[in-house]
């Protein structure tokens, strides 16, 4: 029993990351079209900040944690004004921008090493490395922390779209840009937010996963991949369906590792292999084909 | 006017050159080859903190051949087409040898050059066990320790202790080299392996591993990772599940990365390594690296200080520039006191043996204080 508790945290821990990740497409996707493949790479710029303020400059999480997310933020936030925004002026077809963003993809990467090196640099845990123990459920302090930030951030990204006129707008251009242009809504604002959004939430992502491998830059393409495949299975919709994919993913794949009976170095493309049947037999993804 | 500058200005140009030209006539120019900006460069930059140490000393000391020694940087990116290109290119400059410290793969290709064009080749660093076998090259000279010493090592000091352990490694490459090197050790040794784990690259825990390892109930854990983030998410996930078995792993773990990225996490685990911090050669060096770099080395900076001492004593030895003879001079070396090793152990090369490590050179040494603690075992 406790051995199945402990890896429920586990589960919690990589679903939060692959959720965090998966909304980080998902805010930019929903009202541009565009999927940025370069999230992956914002993750990290997260990590290498988070090791530059909470490492370096040693200031306290409750000052480092909102400065990196608001620092990747604006760094997502330029590359739209500045790479995606001309593009869209002209009216380019949507592969154009997603074709930059896999340049910037790049542009990150190189900065990146140039200013923290190849090697993997150590990011503070806030709370340590020790063992936490909630009754049977027992983790890393990191893993609970994982956890209760994803659950904060999906009930305040939730809120935001369900409860307030801003959120409201972003769900009509997403529904239809042109007809929300005419009612007044700013199409522009929405998307330089949209990817101010999305690359705070990859900063999350990178920012909390870092402490546990170590910062390096060669931790993005995965939690974009494992993002981007939670945004699959949940479907690209819905908020909920950010988290609903990476907690499906996290779990398969750690069930997979603990219980199946398959020789080690295979265990985790069973996931992707399910992946594969599950778009067959729902390409819409979980929760939009719940709405119809 | 306008002419006459570019005339002064060529003729500045030609004069600098032929300058130039006159102090390499005055130094003993030797070829390096090395990885500036390949996957091998993190560690390549901390071997040559090790070279500049002994050319420093060697130099201070007169040189050799009565002229200061230095080096001609080459870049290979630790790619092998590339090392064949460098090697080509410092053989046409007229180096009478060639030192490598890319990894071994570069170091093979490098070797089909050397042994063309009859250049001594010197690997100092490097633990491939078939670069003096699956290229019969007479000008070749490894150093650096091989994997299987290392192993044999490693199982002597296990055979000891323990009858059950699990393996666990990484997906890279490497990692799965040395789990399976580890493997055919222990089942030579006669040790039984409980449980074979993988921790995939990009997973963000080891939990469900570390549970399926932990139903086996093995006596200890052989660590086999090369890559720095599974070898976290190990010694994490190790922590978090309050494992307690002993953990004995590669000389990956000799590295001081996992000791700042990991702190205080790697206490009693045992790694081999070829570095006796207590050997009389290494506690002269570490003296003169602590006070030449304000930080205390490892065995990488003691590659390449070994490297350059040994290519000024073969050079003296030979007493000239030729390859023949500077070969022979390798040839010939017998007992060179090196700061690799284990206490009481030389580097022995003949035509025979151009695998100049020790057989009973490898160390156990163990984690303590966060700190690379004394060697406990060696020989084989």
């Amino acid at each position: 029993m406790q051995d199945f508790c402990e890896l429920l945290i586990s589960v919690g821990e990589g679903g939060g990351i692959y959720a965090l990740s998966a909304l980080a497409f998902l805010l930019i996707l929903r009202p541009t079209g565009i999927i940025n493949f370069a999230v992956g790479e914002l993750a990290t710029l997260g990590a290498f900040t988070g090791v530059a303020a909470l490492a370096w400059a040693k200031l306290p999480y409750v000052i480092g944690l909102p400065l990196v997310v608001c620092t990747v933020g604006l760094i997502s936030l330029l590359t739209e004004r500045l790479t995606v925004r001309p593009l869209m002026a002209r009216n380019a077809p949507v592969l154009s921008p997603v074709l930059v963003l896999l340049g910037m993809l790049t542009v990150y990467r190189e900065v990146g090493t140039s200013i923290f090196g190849t090697q993997n640099l150590f990011s503070p845990p806030p709370f340590g490395f020790g063992r936490v123990a909630i009754g049977p459920f027992a983790g890393a302090s990191q893993s609970f922390l994982i956890i209760a930030v994803t659950a904060v951030v999906f009930t305040a990204t939730w809120l935001f779209f369900e409860r307030t006129l801003w959120g409201k707008a972003f769900e009509a251009i997403a529904i239809n840009r042109f007809a929300a242009a005419l009612v007044g809504i700013n199409y522009s604002l929405a998307v330089m937010l949209s990817f101010a959004a999305g690359g705070a939430m990859a900063a999350f992502a990178g920012l909390l996963q870092s402490p546990l491998t170590s910062a390096s830059y060669l931790m993005g393409f995965p939690i974009a991949i494992k993002g981007f495949t939670a945004l699959m299975i949940g479907g690209a919709a819905r908020v909920e369906g950010a988290l609903l994919g990476g907690l499906l993913l996290s779990l398969t794949e750690k069930l997979v590792l603990r219980y199946a009976p398959i020789p080690p170095g295979f265990a985790l493309g069973v996931p992707f292999v399910l992946l594969i049947l599950f778009l067959v037999l729902k390409p819409r993804g979980l929760l939009s084909e719940v709405r119809g | 006017m306008k002419v006459g500058s570019i005339l002064a200005g060529v003729l500045l140009a030609g004069a600098a050159a032929l300058a130039a030209g006159a102090a390499r006539a005055d130094s003993v120019q030797v070829g390096m080859i090395t990885d500036h900006t390949g996957d091998a460069a993190d560690y390549t930059k901390v071997l040559e903190k090790g070279i500049e140490l002994a050319l420093k000393e060697v130099n201070a000391s007169g040189g050799v051949l009565g002229k200061p020694l230095e080096f001609l940087w080459e870049n290979d990116e630790n790619k092998p087409p590339l090392s064949a290109t460098k090697a080509h290119k410092l053989v046409d400059a007229g180096v009478p040898l060639i030192v490598q410290l890319s990894s071994s793969p570069a170091v093979l290709q490098a070797e089909t050059v050397t042994l063309e064009t009859k250049t001594p080749h010197l690997a100092p660093n490097q633990s491939g066990d078939t670069l003096t076998t699956k290229i019969d090259n007479p000008y070749f000279f490894q150093m650096g320790p091989l994997g299987s010493i290392q192993i044999k090592t490693l199982m002597a000091f296990a055979k000891t202790k323990y009858k059950r352990v699990a393996l666990i490694t990484d997906s890279s490459g490497l990692g799965i080299l040395i789990k399976d090197t580890f493997k055919a050790g222990l089942q030579q040794a006669g040790i039984e392996i409980v449980s074979e784990t993988i921790i995939e690259t990009g997973t963000t825990d080891a939990v469900p591993q570390l549970q399926r390892m932990r139903a086996t109930n093995p006596e200890a854990v052989f660590q086999a990772s090369v890559t720095t983030a599974e070898m976290a998410l190990f010694f994490r996930g190790y922590r978090q599940l309050g494992l307690t078995y002993p953990v004995l792993g590669s000389f990956n773990l000799s590295l001081p990365i996992y000791l700042e990225l990991l702190p205080g996490m790697l206490e009693g685990v045992y790694f081999v390594d070829v570095f006796d911090p207590d050997k009389p050669e290494s506690k002269a060096f570490i003296a003169a690296y602590e006070k030449n770099f304000k930080e205390t080395p490892y065995s990488l900076p003691a590659y390449g200080y070994d490297a350059v001492r040994l290519v000024a004593d073969v050079i003296k030895r030979a007493g000239s520039l030729d390859k023949e003879k500077i070969r022979q001079a390798f040839d010939d070396t017998r007992d060179y006191h090196s700061v690799i090793g284990a206490k009481g152990t030389t580097i022995n090369f003949s035509p025979q043996d151009r695998r100049g490590f020790p057989p009973n050179g490898a160390v156990v040494r163990v984690i303590e204080n966060n700190k690379h603690g004394p060697a406990i075992f060696s020989g084989n």
